[in-house]
């Protein structure tokens, strides 16, 4: 079904490509992948060496001068249909230079922009901290790393949610030097609402997010992001009626980060660095308090790239997550356990890549991730190598 | 309907060579009129002609409309407010060029000394389309109060110019001939195109479509109309001394 929706979807923009005031574009990516044959997260397809490729489809119509419906269609080699980004926008409204957004949008934190396309990031993957899975469970108030199964896998949900959209609205616009944003959406930074039941919103509040960036000069961009809200959806059961006592309002997230964009010449620079609370305190897990304390972590990411010659560009990320230390008393066969340690397993990820464009079209990637994580009695084997080919159309 | 128009009779008199007054004055011309055979340009229009002719541009312009388009909807690098929205369209003069494909001859022309410019201004390049000839050195500069970042890999000239800020220029040189395509890696949506002529016998039309290539030497010649991203239509044309061809095209 999803398969003859997107080729529906694909002949009806494709044919409405015809009239001017639609614009179709989109990236294609094909690629090759070898992880090392570990036991973590970042391990794919058990370490076999794999072929993998990725379809982008970006459709924009503009209705009026003010105002355009703009769409982003991405499916991967599993075949799932994704609808990322499907948002109506009104672009300054009343001439006053605020423009604003609504629908599923992408949202205004950090300085991810383009580099959510294949043909935009010089990598593989997005910044660590868009991609580490923490061992807060998604959708319970637990924590995989107290289970001894799960104490490396993690399988609970990212700082950022990759590349950050959900369900509702933005306002933004430039003001002289300054950029500034406010968004209102269903999930939170974290958990956004995409992954929520019928895709509406899982619990009774709204994710906010307030965003403010200056360019002193040109190629300088600092940016500052807040966001707050529930993460976690509402506990209910099958019969709808809540199981816990947990409020999930009672437990917001915050998380505050500042970015930085450089460029001149032929180097470019793009930090990221944040501090995150995911209020946890007394939240109850099976009847059993498992945190008495907050859980919080610390996400940073520097990447740069330097075209070394009109076609070759040489890059390199290094992103890391630390976080906090937690008491708790963990249930086992002999009773229970003390547990005093990182809620999660403190990772450092190195990338470096090779681009070479073909023609302008056509880009060639060959990118090596060094994962490393801390915690444990050995570091994981999870580097993996991706070659990978990107057109855009 | 060709129309044919004389230029002026060729006005010089040669006096005889025993004449020693007559003998300097011989000299003296011919080393003048070998110099200018050399340097191709200021050929006397005595032995030269001209083109003439017309375009008529009846198909929409795709390519404008494209660059247009994906300069409104550009998602991360311009929310446009509804001032820097309106700029004028490209104009017939900055997309369009008649332009002799060779000569025959392998010779070099003499280059301006003022380099052309292709600039970046609202987010997007003007000219469209910017003839040149070999040897010819370009000034890119920036305009707009974000920075582009101009490249090309076409053939004729690979070259990357980097970040660079308003108010800013940096100069490229195209040493062979051919068709450049530019681009800004910034912004994806802006293109522009350096036709890299071997020969001065060009012309841009003007914004109703009249062109004029002067100092044509007599032959037969491919005449080339390039609109916006390709050479659209060739025709031969014939040119004779103290003549004028007349060539229209439609498109």
């Amino acid at each position: 079904m999803q398969k003859f929706l997107m080729m529906i979807l694909a002949a009806v923009w494709c044919v409405s490509a015809a009239w001017s005031q639609i614009e179709v574009s989109g990236e294609g990516s094909v690629g090759y992948l070898k992880s090392e044959q570990g036991f973590s997260q970042y391990v794919i397809d058990n370490g076999n060496p794999t072929f993998i490729w990725r379809w982008d489809l970006f459709a924009n119509m503009r209705i009026s001068d003010n105002v355009s419906l703009m769409s982003n269609f991405r499916m991967l080699q599993d075949e799932v249909f994704h609808i990322d980004y499907f948002a109506l926008r009104v672009t300054d409204i009343g001439s006053t230079g605020v423009n604003a957004q609504m629908g599923l949008i992408d949202l205004p934190f950090g300085n991810l922009g383009n580099r959510r396309f294949p043909k935009e990031n010089p990598f593989y993957d997005l910044p660590l901290m868009n991609e580490h899975l923490t061992s807060l469970c998604e959708s319970d108030y637990k924590l995989w790393v107290l289970e001894p199964q799960f104490a490396v896998k993690g399988d609970g949900v990212r700082l950022l949610d990759q590349g950050l959209y959900d369900l509702g609205v933005e306002a933004f616009g430039r003001f002289g030097i300054f950029d500034c944003a406010a968004a209102l959406v269903n999930g939170m930074i974290s958990e956004t609402g995409v992954y929520a039941p019928k895709g509406l919103n899982a619990n009774s509040g709204f994710g906010g997010i307030l965003r403010a960036a200056a360019t002193p000069m040109t190629g300088l961009t600092i940016g500052v992001s807040y966001a707050t809200g529930s993460f976690m959806e509402d506990q209910h059961d099958d019969t709808n009626s809540a199981i816990y006592q947990e409020d999930p309002s009672e437990y917001p997230q915050h998380i505050v980060m500042g970015d930085v964009d450089f460029s001149v010449g032929y180097f470019t620079m793009y930090a990221q660095a944040g501090y995150n609370v995911w209020t946890f305190n007394d939240a109850d897990d099976d009847n059993r308090k498992i945190s008495h304390s907050d859980l919080k972590a610390f996400a940073y990411s520097v990447e740069a790239t330097y075209a070394l010659t009109p076609r070759l560009t040489l890059a390199a990320r290094a992103g890391g997550l630390l976080f906090n230390t937690i008491e708790d008393s963990v249930p086992t066969f002999s009773g229970l356990v003390h547990y005093s340690g990182h809620w999660d397993r403190d990772e450092f990820r190195l990338e470096t890549a090779l681009n070479v464009h073909v023609s302008r079209e056509l880009l060639l990637k060959a990118v090596y991730e060094w994962n490393r994580t801390y915690d444990v009695s050995q570091d994981p084997l999870d580097d993996v190598f991706i070659l990978q080919s990107v057109v855009s159309f | 309907m060709k129309r044919i128009r004389k230029l002026n009779d060729i006005p010089q008199r040669i006096e005889s060579p025993l004449d020693r007054q007559g003998l300097r004055r011989w000299t003296v011309m011919l080393v003048w009129l070998v110099s200018l055979s050399c340097s191709g340009y200021g050929q006397r229009s005595g032995s030269t002609g001209e083109i003439h002719g017309e375009i008529t541009i009846k198909t929409n312009d795709e390519l404008s409309d494209e660059i247009f388009r994906g300069r409104m909807m550009s998602r991360y690098t311009s929310d446009l407010s509804t001032a820097e929205k309106s700029i004028e369209p490209y104009s017939v003069s900055e997309k369009a060029v008649v332009y002799i494909e060779s000569t025959g001859e392998s010779k070099s022309y003499t280059v301006p000394d003022e380099h052309p410019q292709l600039n970046q201004r609202d987010l997007i390049f003007r000219p469209l389309v910017l003839p040149i000839v070999v040897g010819t050195t370009v000034d890119f500069p920036n305009n707009d109060k974000v920075f582009h970042n101009v490249f090309s890999y076409s053939q004729p000239k690979e070259f990357d110019l980097g970040r660079y800020p308003q108010g800013k220029s940096k100069s490229v040189t195209f040493e062979k001939p051919g068709v450049v395509n530019v681009y800004c890696e910034i912004h994806q949506y802006m293109y522009a195109t350096i036709l890299v002529l071997e020969n001065p016998f060009y012309a841009v039309p003007d914004d109703d479509g009249v062109f004029v290539i002067h100092n044509v030497p007599p032959g037969t010649y491919q005449l080339s109309f390039w609109y916006g991203r390709k050479k659209v239509a060739t025709k031969n044309v014939s040119v004779k001394a103290n003549e004028v061809s007349a060539v229209n095209f439609s498109f």
